[in-house]
């Protein structure tokens, strides 16, 4: 009897604090804004930085073109997914983490033949230059995309830190590319992907303190 | 209190109902949304006392559950099924409260020598020596059959585990834990 009045208690204050609120938008609506942001704002670092001289020869090779579509979709299909998983009653759509998984998976495969091809051969490691480059190219996008779940309520906090921080790693890996010409796999592996993956690890442990609600 | 949901011949499902006083709940109705939280929290008490070690909980668990649908209401879209919404929420909240728990309680040890812990969890204060008597009957077991006595029935081992642990069959192990039970029966009658 005393536990029910409690809980009355709780909703009668509830019912009090009671405002009009204006539901959330469409997943892929509140998706666009962090795209458009992120691309707008890694194009302007590009550029600030300075773009790689044999940009235009690189566009034709298709291994380089294969890189960057592929890091891209993975972006888009992170960010869609961290839209999803933003609001309760994601578990139905939990197959949305599938794509940006897969494209991971692939990324890695990839950069793992292409290791044993043409082996790690990593001549120095830029680490003042693209580590910290890379931790710039990121800052936004990764912002807007914790700003983008905090604003709903995460019911898969760590899931979500995950597509965070794999849709961030699609971007900036890109903005990378564009600027950094050294294209061995094993400064790409080391200088341009490690530094992401440990900030997603980071952000994986305090995933559950960062999406609080 | 409640409000009534829209007027249809064949009486309006759970889902229908909680939908429709969700949307009104976003646009300020308190009415409608004390209707919901109402409902809300007797599923909620329901749905979760089966999953509980400790009916205790339930009020606890079921707060944070009310309060969270006040915090996300904003999240539930109208186009959406209501139940999976909320399901996710109490799943969650759930999960929460018990990881809280558990980790607060940690492994709190404490002897049996501890007023405070006596006047806390031993009810009867004449059975309190009992304890004791448990205690003193498994130190005069064999060092073998106590320890696995303890791994099996105090802290919680599989008798496979165990089994690997001792260098002994799985059905040894039973049979084990077993007579021990039956030898502590004994010498404590």
């Amino acid at each position: 009897m005393n536990e029910e009045k409690n809980i009355d208690t709780v909703i009668n204050g509830l019912c009090d604090e009671l405002e009009p609120c204006k539901c959330l938008a469409h997943p892929f609506v509140r998706v666009l804004p962090f795209l458009g942001v992120a691309i707008i704002y890694i194009a302007t670092l590009a550029c600030l930085i300075g773009i790689r001289s044999d940009l235009p020869q690189k566009f034709a090779e298709a291994s380089f073109m294969f890189e960057l579509f592929l890091m891209a979709f993975m972006s888009i299909s992170a960010a869609i997914s961290s839209s999803y998983l933003a609001v309760p009653g994601a578990c139905e759509k939990k197959w949305i983490i599938i794509p940006p998984l897969t494209a991971f998976g692939i990324f890695c495969m990839w950069s793992l033949i292409l290791a044993v091809s043409e082996g790690m051969h990593m001549p120095v490691l830029h680490m003042d230059h693209c580590m910290g480059e890379g931790m710039f190219m990121a800052l936004i996008p990764m912002t807007m995309m914790i700003v983008l779940v905090r604003n709903g309520a995460t019911t898969f906090p760590k899931i979500t830190a995950l597509m965070n921080a794999l849709a961030a790693t699609g971007l900036g890996y890109i903005g990378l590319r564009f600027t950094c010409s050294m294209d061995t796999v094993g400064h790409v592996t080391v200088s341009h992907l490690l530094p992401y993956v440990v900030i997603g690890m980071i952000m994986g442990l305090g995933a559950r303190k960062l999406f609080k609600w | 209190m409640t409000t009534s949901p829209s007027n249809t011949n064949t009486k309006p499902t759970d889902e229908q109902r909680w939908r429709e006083y969700a949307v009104k709940a976003q646009s300020g109705d308190k009415r409608a949304y004390n209707a919901l939280l109402k409902e809300i929290a007797s599923f909620a008490r329901s749905y979760i006392l089966s999953s509980l070690a400790n009916p205790e909980w339930v009020d606890d668990i079921t707060q944070e559950i009310l309060i969270s649908v006040h915090k996300s209401l904003h999240t539930y879209s109208a186009d959406r099924a209501f139940r999976p919404w909320l399901m996710s929420i109490i799943h969650f909240r759930r999960t929460d409260y018990l990881r809280k728990y558990y980790n607060a309680r940690g492994n709190k040890q404490t002897t049996l020598d501890n007023a405070d812990f006596q006047r806390a969890n031993v009810t009867n204060p004449e059975h309190a020596g009992e304890y004791k008597d448990i205690e003193a009957a498994l130190a005069d077991l064999p060092e073998n059959q106590r320890k696995v006595f303890e791994m099996i029935k105090i802290q919680g081992y599989t008798a496979k585990e165990v089994a690997g642990e001792m260098g002994m069959s799985v059905s040894a192990v039973k049979v084990s834990a077993h007579r021990t039970a039956k030898k502590l029966k004994e010498a404590l009658e």
